[in-house]
């Protein structure tokens, strides 16, 4: 298929959903539906349960005084938090130390280590949770609404306390001394205090779920993790003023300012450095332009330029760099030598994470975003972002952005995806992780997926590249493979193999790669006896540089 | 078993497949379509009391799988930390039958969509699929009608610059405007 053909996008996604609907199922629609009603039904006795839980707690805080404004324990919407037992602390001001329901079950701290830190309540570490080696149980699997509850004590009394929790329904597969659970999300922890937030000091913070053993007979239990001491500090937050966003926000839907999305002020990044060292401030590393499309009447006031550095389309690192001479104007004609009007900025990008370290060696994607107001207008305001860009943190060789003008396997082209009609391009192992020497070895399948036999020598020819984020970024310059020698024979369904190592490159330096994950893609292509050449292009292997890690 | 139970399991038995191809073009994975379905089944058993007719259900649960898809899949953080790895398509089942993702013609259709942000795909999804008009789109999930014609317009852009020119996806306006108020 070509880009030459006009596709019909409609039709495209009613053949996925047709080749969706008759695919071969994990589960069947019989155990989908059973599945439901058996949870379902265990959901409506929770939300019962924790109704009646509410009603109690209710009645023992107007007992108390009234300490804690009820909302605390229930939601907004009258929705009650899921249900608990008599054990768990419910009241600010006292506290009795929560206790789980089997022995070996707990949560525990899924990355951060101590001594911890948090900015605010939003801010406490994730935890997971983990069936420790010689517990009652050998495994179980543990059903939750995915959310973690978090109790904050101080002095022996609780200070905050969560909040409503959401309904939907997830479970963990755990076995004795295995993995633990994915990281649980956060219910929204609220202070007691009516100002809402906590003085800087250290806290002692438990965590709480509460699950349910799924199996013949639901049963529910407390996973229990903590005390953990935590220091809230909050001026630990990047002490930039107001920012459109903050450390820890999602950045999945924010989409750029583009003339092709009917923008007639955009923003580009050409001259902005691709590379930085961790840990510190750069000054002027983004040079950042103001393009106004033709005919664009209005002139702005802008505000601080904003650099985020994103991992995973989260915010790492922020920074906001005042420009000089402020308040300062952009529009298309400059009028004269005025000094405060320019369509080229200057900002700095901080490399130091969140909660105060430098951020790790790597590749991260760089966000700038202008804030900018028609002036003297109320309601005029708005902001320029940039297209994504990537930049190199720390060691590591700087990487190549997307080339729109590239062709695959040109560095900076896009990533086509699989492509192959008779053949199909997979490797073993899926995952590997290598050192900063970025020696790399796997073994490649070549597969023939049509329905005819193939014959002919092998190979024509292979080639692989390394990619980030769907877009060529280096070159696999000493692949080498091993294959029988005098041609190949494949069977519809056959396949064969090749052994291969390699190093990773950069291809805008040379150099090695830093660390991050990437995805080594391959082409391969036979030619038949009769000459022609069919050629399959796949993901091999996913690819983690780890400084830490010695390669053998 | 109660009446609402026996609608929701007609709903499964009779509409079973097309929920799962509908929340397998959101996804682009057939685990994860149909642990959406599971998910958006058990709130509609969870949750429904009253007596609905099966076209009540399904609007219900749909209506569920978008709203998990847009809200749950953005909150996890793990799946969005994956999420572009997740491209590739999982190993061919040992039976040799053929998955969605094995079909050569969908594989980069597939990768397109996988590039759309959630809320993007659930728009395309709605109005290329379903063939909704832009104002139930919005209704749908709730969004502006400008923020539909946005979302629509990016969508349609970065699936363009994978896919080639599409022939049916600019019967929409693009008069939009980017940059929100603060």
């Amino acid at each position: 298929m070509t880009h030459d053909d006009h596709r019909d996008l409609s039709g495209l996604l009613r053949g996925i959903a047709d080749d969706a609907a008759h695919a071969p199922r994990t589960r069947s629609l019989e155990d989908m539906a059973a599945t439901a009603r058996t949870h379902g039904l265990a959901a409506r006795r929770r939300r019962t349960a924790a109704r009646s839980f509410v009603a109690a707690a209710s009645v023992a805080l107007v007992a108390v005084g009234g300490v804690l404004v009820a909302q605390n324990l229930g939601g907004s919407d009258g929705t009650p938090p899921p249900a608990t037992n008599t054990d768990q602390p419910a009241t600010c001001g006292t506290f009795t130390p929560p206790k789980g329901s089997i022995d070996g079950l707990d949560l525990v701290l899924s990355t951060a280590t101590p001594p911890l830190t948090a900015r605010s309540l939003a801010d406490l570490p994730d935890v997971v949770a983990v069936l420790h080696e010689g517990a009652a149980e050998k495994s179980l699997t543990l059903g939750s609404n995915g959310y973690a509850n978090y109790t904050v004590v101080r002095d022996g009394k609780i200070v905050a306390l969560p909040g409503a929790n959401p309904e939907p329904w997830t479970q963990a597969e755990l076995t004795a001394g295995g993995s633990p659970s994915d990281p649980f999300q956060r219910v929204e922890t609220v202070a007691c205090d009516a100002s809402g937030t906590l003085p800087a000091g250290t806290y002692q913070v438990w965590a709480t779920v509460d699950g349910m053993l799924v199996g013949d007979a639901f049963r529910q239990v407390d996973v229990v993790g903590g005390p953990w001491d935590v220091t809230i500090d909050p001026t630990d937050a990047p002490s930039q003023g107001s920012t459109m966003l903050a450390c820890g926000d999602p950045t999945a839907e924010i989409t750029s300012s583009t003339v092709a999305g009917g923008d007639t002020v955009t923003l580009t990044l050409d001259g902005t450095k691709t590379r930085i060292p961790a840990g510190q401030v750069t000054r002027g590393a983004i040079t950042a332009q103001i393009v106004h499309a033709k005919g664009s009447p209005d002139v702005l006031e802008g505000g601080p330029v904003e650099a985020y550095l994103l991992k995973d389309e989260k915010v790492r690192s922020v920074m906001s760099t005042e420009q000089p001479d402020s308040p300062w104007w952009t529009g298309p004609e400059k009028p004269g030598d005025d000094a405060t009007f320019r369509n080229e900025l200057v900002a700095d990008i901080s490399t130091t994470s969140c909660d105060g370290k430098a951020l790790a060696a790597g590749t991260y994607t760089l966000l700038v975003v202008v804030p900018v107001q028609v002036p003297e207008s109320g309601d005029g305001a708005f902001e320029l972002v940039s297209l994504r860009q990537d930049i190199t943190v720390g060691d590591g060789a700087a990487l190549p952005t997307a080339d729109p003008n590239a062709v695959f396997p040109s560095c900076g082209a896009m990533v086509p995806g699989f492509q192959g009609d008779a053949l199909e391009v997979s490797g073993t192992p899926e995952n590997t992780t290598v050192g900063l020497d970025n020696a790399h070895g796997g073994e490649m399948s070549v597969t023939n997926i049509g329905d005819t036999r193939l014959r002919g020598s092998f190979p024509g020819t292979v080639s692989g590249v390394l990619t980030r984020d769907g877009i060529v970024v280096g070159q696999l310059p000493d692949l080498t493979y091993d294959t029988r020698v005098g041609g190949y024979d494949l069977a519809p369904g056959g396949s064969t193999n090749l052994a291969w190592t390699t190093d990773l490159r950069s291809c805008s330096t040379g150099e090695h790669v830093g660390a991050g994950t990437y995805e080594v893609w391959a082409t391969a292509t036979l030619t038949g006896t009769d000459g022609t050449k069919e050629s399959a292009t796949g993901k091999v292997a996913t690819v983690t540089v780890d400084p830490e890690r010695v390669t053998d | 078993m109660n009446d609402w139970a026996a609608t929701m399991d007609e709903l499964v038995r009779t509409r079973g497949d097309a929920l799962v191809s509908s929340a397998y073009l959101l996804t682009g994975d057939l685990a994860e379509a149909e642990d959406l379905v599971q998910d958006a089944l058990v709130a509609a058993y969870s949750r429904r009391r009253t007596d609905d007719d099966i076209c009540s259900a399904e609007a219900y649960v749909r209506r569920t799988i978008r709203n998990t898809f847009v809200d749950g899949f953005r909150r996890r953080k793990r799946w969005a930390a994956v999420r572009h790895l997740q491209v590739a398509p999982p190993s061919q089942p040992d039976d040799g039958a053929a998955t969605p993702e094995h079909v050569p013609a969908h594989l980069d259709v597939l990768r397109a969509l996988s590039t759309l942000t959630p809320r993007e795909r659930a728009c395309v999804v709605l109005r290329f699929y379903e063939d909704m008009t832009v104002p139930q789109v919005a209704a749908e999930l709730g969004l502006a009608q400008g923020s539909v014609k946005r979302y629509l317009s990016d969508a349609v852009k970065r699936l363009e610059h994978h896919l080639g020119p599409l022939a049916d996806a600019h019967h929409i306006d693009l008069d939009v405007t980017h940059g929100g108020a603060r």
